[in-house]
């Protein structure tokens, strides 16, 4: 069966097939880069959840609970530290003689990019004069191959210990005091 | 996106960090950069790739990676977006701008 954010990324191609002759209406490709970015915001905050909570059934809800505290702006924030591989000085510690691996960081520098063309999917409606402002199915479809490979990178990472790291931190990071 | 006309203090202005990127070599026909502040209002840079051809993610990939690696190693502190365009997306464009605009005009 597969998980949700997996249900999502179908979705996501789906959308993106051509109904009729021509290319898809204009509001179909906005939702699907809306749905692949949710895919992936799923993808981690599923782990993250399950990292803190554990994964078997009687604690559904709390990991629901945890879910529900990870912002968007609180991944935005790790992602740009692991993308760029250049940390902060919290995390850097925690990670100690660890590498961030490649997967990870490609994973971090698609949903920081993804997270912007949602933002524009779903908030900017008008179709610009400027035509490369735009969304076609061939751009569309290209983010959708991107996505795809960040959800095989971040199934690469499953047991290292960068990956704990940035999954705790999607939750705690804003809360850790530096001082006081 | 805000777009800003002059660099802060500490970055790099835009046709500095075209600089940065050097002379475009096929597949990439243009490098076109833009800063400004992101949907977080973070200062960002965003480089759209016009390659002359389509790329399978392989190829892209490598060009994104040359174009945040080249753009890194300035010194440069903002986050990169990159994006790529193709000659067959910007025929599709144009076949959508029509489409769009017979559906406002319907």
């Amino acid at each position: 069966m597969s998980s949700p954010p997996d249900n999502l990324l179908d979705l996501a191609k789906d959308l993106i097939i051509p109904r009729r002759q021509g290319a898809p209406p204009y509001a179909l490709l906005r939702r699907s880069i809306s749905t692949a970015y949710y895919s992936l915001f799923s993808l981690l905050v599923e782990d993250a959840a399950t990292e803190i909570v554990g994964v078997t059934n009687d604690k559904k809800y709390l990991r629901d609970y945890v879910m529900r505290a990870i912002s968007h702006k609180a991944i935005y924030d790790v992602c740009k530290g692991f993308g760029s591989k250049n940390l902060n000085y919290k995390i850097k510690k925690l990670l100690g003689n660890h590498e961030i691996p490649d997967d990870l960081a490609y994973v971090a520098i698609t949903f920081r990019e993804l997270q912007f063309l949602r933002y524009e999917a779903d908030y900017n409606y008008n179709f610009a004069d400027d035509l490369s402002d735009n969304f076609s199915r061939s751009y569309v479809k290209d983010i959708l191959e991107r996505v795809e490979k960040a959800h095989r990178s971040w199934a690469r990472v499953k047991n290292q210990w960068a990956r704990k790291v940035f999954l705790i931190a999607l939750i705690v990071d804003k809360h850790v005091q530096t001082s006081g | 996106m805000t777009s800003q006309p002059a660099a802060p203090p500490g970055m790099f202005t835009e046709s500095k960090l075209k600089e940065c990127l050097g002379d475009p070599s096929p597949p990439v026909d243009t490098w076109e950069v833009k800063t400004g502040e992101d949907h977080f209002d973070d200062p960002a840079i965003w480089v759209r790739v016009v390659l002359d051809s389509s790329q399978d993610l392989e190829g892209r990939d490598k060009i994104h990676e040359y174009v945040r690696k080249a753009i890194a190693d300035s010194g440069e502190q903002r986050w990169v977006y990159v994006e790529f365009r193709t000659p067959e997306d910007q025929k599709e464009l144009a076949q959508l701008a029509e489409e769009e605009s017979r559906e406002v005009s319907a």
